[in-house]
This record gives C-alpha cells, structure tokens and sequence, in this order.
C-alpha cells in the first residue's frame, strides 16, 4: 500500500513540476535550452520510475511479498508533535526554556520502565547549558522570548 | 607535488591543526563504537559548526572524522560482539574470539596496527592516484562533466538494494537541488519561500535526514529492540590494554597487510562500496589462501588483520573519486562533497585546480590521522567502550541539542530548524518503507552541476544530444552508466539463475 501512496506523492510532484515548467520563460534567442529544460527531463523520468514502482508492486501484490506495518506509535506522533510544538513557541518561550523542554520530553519519551532524574532533567540541563555557551562563543543571537 | 606536500607538512607544524586532527579521529571514533551511531551522522552534527573555524581546520577534523568513524567500531566488535560500524562486522569473526581467551589486548594491538597500515597505505596510493586523475579530468569541459556526474548518481543508484527506489529518491533529491534561481535568472519552485530563493539549504537536510531522523527513530523504537549503545546481557565493557604484536607476529602478517590495504583502497575507489564490502573481501581472500583456514572464526590473527586493514584502507580509496571527479565513495564523502560547497570551494576537477592547498592537507590528513589510532588503542579504548553503553534517554538528547542548534546557527532562523524537522520526519518514513537516503543527499549536491552542464552541452552542439556520444571521455562514462544500470538487473537474473540450479 505504502509504494501506492509514495508513487501517488512522485506523480504528484511530476504534474506539479509539467505545470510550473509550462509556466517559465521561452529559452534565449540562439540558446537550445531554457529553465523548463532539465525539469521536464526530470518530471519524465519520475514518471517513468514511478511506473516501474507500480508494475512491480503490482507483481509483488500478487505473490504476497509487500510488507506492511504502521510507521508511528504513540511515543513517535508525540516526539513529532512536541518538536513542531517547539518550532512554533521557541521564538516567543525563548531558546533556552524550550529547548530544554524538548530535550527533556525526548528523555521522557526515551524511557520505557522507570524515570531517572537524571536522564530527564540533569542532562538536558548540561546539554542547554554547552549548547548555549557555544552559540555565545560563535556570536550567534538566540531567541531570548519572554523568558529567557 | 612534493611542494604541495611540504606545504602542507607546514600547516601540520600548527598545533591547533594537529589538535583538530586528533579531536575529530576521536569523536568519529567515539560514534562509530556506538552501535546505530555512524560517523556519517557525527558529520552531520558538526558540519554546521566548522562555518566558524578556517576551511582548512574543518577539512582536517572532517578527515580524522572519517578516519575514526572506520576505526572505532572495531572497539565494541572485540570486546562485545557488537560491531559498531558496517566494516567491523568481520572484526567481529576473530575479534572477539581472542577476546574471549583473554586475548583482548592483543586483539586491539593487531586490529590498530592493521588499521594504521591500511590507513597509511592507500594514504600514499590515493595521493599518487588522484593527482594523475586530476591531470585528466581538468581537461573535461561540459559533455564530460554531465556524463560523469549522470555517471555518479547511477553508480551510487546501482548499489542501492532497490534500484527503482534509489532512483526515485536520486530524482527527488535533484529536484530538491533544482529549487530556486537557475542559470537563466529564473526563479523555480520556491513555493513562495523566501528561504527557499537560494535552492534547498543543504546543512539543515544533512542534518534532518542523518540526525534528526535517528532522534525520532530512537523515540518511535522504544522499547521495540535492543537500544542504541545498550549492551547485551551478561556483556561487560571491560578489556584488556592494548599490545603490539610481536615481531615474529608481525613477519607472519606482513602479506596479510600488504593485501588488505590493495583490496581496501581498490574497493573504497568503487562507488557505493564500504568498508564492509572491503572487509568481508578481504577476510574471504586470506581465508582461501591461508595455510590454516580453520583457524578463521576461532580467533585468528590473519582473519583480524585482513578486516581490519581493509576497512581502513577505504578512506583513501573513496576519496581518489570524491576529490578528483566529485563522485562519493559513500555516504560520509556523499556528505563531505556537501561540506566543500558549504565551505565555498567547488566539487569535481576544479577542486583540484583551485584550491591545491586544501586538498594536500586532505591527503596528509588521510596519512597522519592513522598515527592517532596508536594512543586511542592504549589509552581510550576503555573508556569508548563504556561510552558505547551509554542509554539511549542521555544518547539521543545530545543528538537532539546538537542537531537543533546546528541547524539555527547557520542562519539564526527557525525556519531552517523546520526544514531539518521537514526532512527528518521524511526520512524517517524513508527509513521504514526502505527508501534510502544517500541518492536525496547526492541528487541535491549535483544537480546544479548536472543542470549546468546540460545546458552548456546543449547550446555547445545546437541541441543535439549527440554529443555526449561523440567525445571519447564522454563516450566512455555514458558506457559505464549503461553497464552499472543494467548491473543489478544481470545481478538480480544470476541469483535467479543460481536458485531455480539449487531447486
């Protein structure tokens, strides 16, 4: 099912490439090549390697040699959704609080019996700290949001 | 080329450039002993850092980067049976064996010893090799420079276990390179993104699709099979302290060494071709040959020798390609093709004819970075190897920190965080429906090039495509790019061949 849907994606991608393609400037005078030039070739040859994908899975089907399987658990939609979480809030939380937020889910995330301190807080704290002190070494401004 | 080298001696005669050599020998080393981390991905991490420091330092840390990465897995192969990179997996046949009759020492003594040989030796073959392949390929103009970068994306497509997915994520990863301003001034699939007018940015992909990637694996795996870096039960994390072997030893093996560093440099030249490949070569080659091949797989020194030396003959192989021509011999010089754009510096010939300086310390680099191993066998292999069981909830949140923050300190901009987060989750997804990633990475460095080149070829013949077929340089790469697309068809009708024989 899964090459169903990624040669669904790459045609997708094709027929949007065709269209912008279509869309560019003529080539130069005397030029044999434009800006829709190596797009179309690329567009083609997508189309021609997703067919190939199709006929295949086609056979494959058949023989019952696809695998399936879901890609995400909860704990992985959740580190995910955390991370776009913090994407969208590390400007206005600032660099240090959210980024020790993260960490410390990802910690949380990683651990599957019990919670160690340590793991959860300690080291995303020391990690903050390094990460911060080499941003200040490097002179790179860092988002310091309302709070820190 | 001997004052190119001198040269380059005088920047080594630098402490500082000494001390990155060392530093990025041991932090390669370091990730390699940890099993599911490569060097590839320490690449990644720190790749966003080097803007900071001059070209030629990051070149150096890059090179002892790789050298390490082939070193350390070699560590956890003997004492835990876990070989931490591809090309230890064959430490692991003798290695631990001797380990376990108490011979560990021993074991790393000839492992690091086959590795300073291997490493020094096709060292000395990739800069004899490279500057004879440089004098022919500054002569391609641009039919030959499309041919053989075309020629690059189906070698590295070829070796791919699925070509047909390897030459979609190759195409994807070119259309990603093809975003933004092109030769004409026109600007193409931005969708609207400022970020996006340059093209793709490389650093955030690299670090999305080798990093981040590992950061949401390791969440999702929870649980599900043995972490990153545990060790398995009953497995202890001490060994024994280094020792040489002895002369008498040493005689015995000097073949052994003389054909591993061949066999390693002529397959770390083949594009797609790892250490592991060299390695298992290597082992099968001394088996055949040697006068006790029962000893092989009950701790034999040949067998340790002939990995060992293999694996780390690579660098020196892989890089005769990556630096002269602009193919990558795998996915680390995939992502260091990346790091010469990053740093400013051209891909390919021109490499070679601009900027001679750099890549002279690339090559002493390569040589010198062998040197290191001797002190991290003595003195660090202990303390690797109790880093290699380290967990996996302290492992991936330094993964985590590095790799968000690198990927905000090249413009100071979420959106590249995004990107990185974008391409993460994408690899991610990759990963699991066997997509690989190194084509994306490829077709994003080399698209300009290939684009470029096209066109120039185009306008050169009047828009015949005749062209790439009537100039014998030309001629010969679309040859091999014929010959290396039909490979895994011929290889896949052999196996076929050979089961319908067995049944």
């Amino acid at each position: 099912m899964h090459d169903y849907i990624v040669a669904a994606i790459l045609l997708g991608l094709a027929g949007f490439i065709l269209t912008e393609a279509s869309r560019f400037p003529p080539p130069p005078p005397h030029a044999m090549a434009s800006s829709a030039t190596f797009p179309r070739v690329i567009a083609a040859l997508l189309v021609f390697f997703v067919i190939l994908l199709i006929i295949r899975t086609v056979r494959r089907r058949s023989s019952n040699l696809e695998t399936s399987g879901i890609p995400l658990n909860v704990r992985g939609v959740i580190g995910i959704a955390s991370t776009v979480v913090y994407l969208l809030v590390v400007r206005e939380l600032g660099f240090v609080v959210s980024t020790t937020a993260i960490l410390a889910i990802y910690a949380i995330l990683l651990q599957k019996e019990r919670l160690r301190f340590l793991d959860s807080v300690v080291v995303p704290l020391i990690m903050v700290t390094i990460v911060y002190l080499m941003l200040v070494l490097l002179r790179v401004s860092i988002p310091t949001g309302i709070l820190f | 080329m001997i004052e190119g080298v001198a040269g380059a001696l005088l920047t080594f005669a630098n402490p500082q450039i000494l001390l990155m050599l060392v530093a990025g020998v041991l932090v390669g080393a370091v990730f390699s002993a940890i099993p599911g981390l490569t060097s590839t991905l320490a690449l990644a991490l720190i790749l966003p850092f080097t803007f900071a420091i001059e070209a030629t330092a990051a070149f150096v840390f890059m090179i002892g980067l790789f050298g390490g990465g082939l070193y350390g897995g070699m560590l956890t192969a003997i004492a835990l049976n876990i070989p931490g990179a591809p090309g230890s997996v064959a430490t692991t046949f003798d290695g631990y064996p001797l380990y376990l009759k108490g011979q560990g020492g021993k074991a790393i003594g000839i492992a690091t010893l086959s590795s300073v040989i291997g490493g020094m030796g096709s060292a000395i073959i990739l800069t004899l090799a490279a500057v004879q392949l440089a004098r022919i390929a500054l002569r391609f103009g641009p039919p030959e420079t499309f041919a053989l970068t075309v020629f690059g994306m189906i070698a590295v497509v070829s070796i791919c276990q699925d070509t047909v997915k390897g030459a979609l994520c190759g195409l994807f990863g070119v259309f990603l390179g093809i975003m933004g301003v092109d030769l004409f001034g026109t600007f193409r699939f931005n969708f609207g993104m400022r970020e996006l007018i340059s093209g793709t940015p490389l650093l955030p992909t690299v670090v999305g699709m080798f990093a981040m990637v590992k950061v949401f694996q390791s969440i999702n795996d929870t649980g599900k099979e043995l972490k990153t870096g545990s060790l398995p039960k009953g497995a202890s994390p001490s060994i024994a302290r280094m020792q040489f072997p002895t002369p008498g030893e040493m005689k015995r093996l000097l073949g052994t060494f003389i054909r591993g560093t061949l066999i390693g440099t002529f397959i770390g030249f083949l594009p797609g071709a790892g250490g592991n490949i060299a390695a298992f070569t290597a082992y099968n080659v001394e088996k055949r040959i040697s006068k006790t091949p029962d000893e092989f797989g009950r701790g034999s020194l040949e067998g340790l020798a002939s990995a060992e030396t293999a694996n780390n003959a690579v660098p020196g192989g892989s890089l005769i390609p990556t630096i002269t021509l602009g193919i990558p011999g795998d996915q680390f010089t995939a992502v260091l093709l990346g790091a010469f754009l990053i740093h400013g510096l051209p891909i390919g010939p021109l490499l070679f004819r601009d900027h001679q300086d750099v890549i002279y310390i690339i090559f002493l680099s390569t040589f010198l970075m062998n040197l290191v191993f001797i002190p991290i066998g003595f003195f660090a292999s202990r303390p690797i190897v109790r880093v290699a069981a380290t967990r996996n909830s302290i492992l991936i949140p330094i993964i985590a920190a590095f790799s968000l923050t690198g990927m905000y300190a090249i413009a100071t901009t979420v959106t590249n965080m995004g990107i990185g987060v974008f391409f993460g989750v994408v690899a991610l997804f990759m990963h699991r429906y066997d997509y690989p990633v190194a084509p994306v990475i490829l077709g994003l460095i080399l698209s300009t090039l290939i684009e470029d080149s096209l066109v120039q070829s185009l306008i050169m013949s009047g828009g015949s495509v005749m062209i790439f077929v009537t100039r014998p340089i030309s001629l010969l790469f679309v040859a091999l790019s014929v010959l290396f697309a039909i490979l895994p068809m011929l290889r896949r009708q052999g196996k076929q061949a050979t089961n319908e024989m067995k049944q």
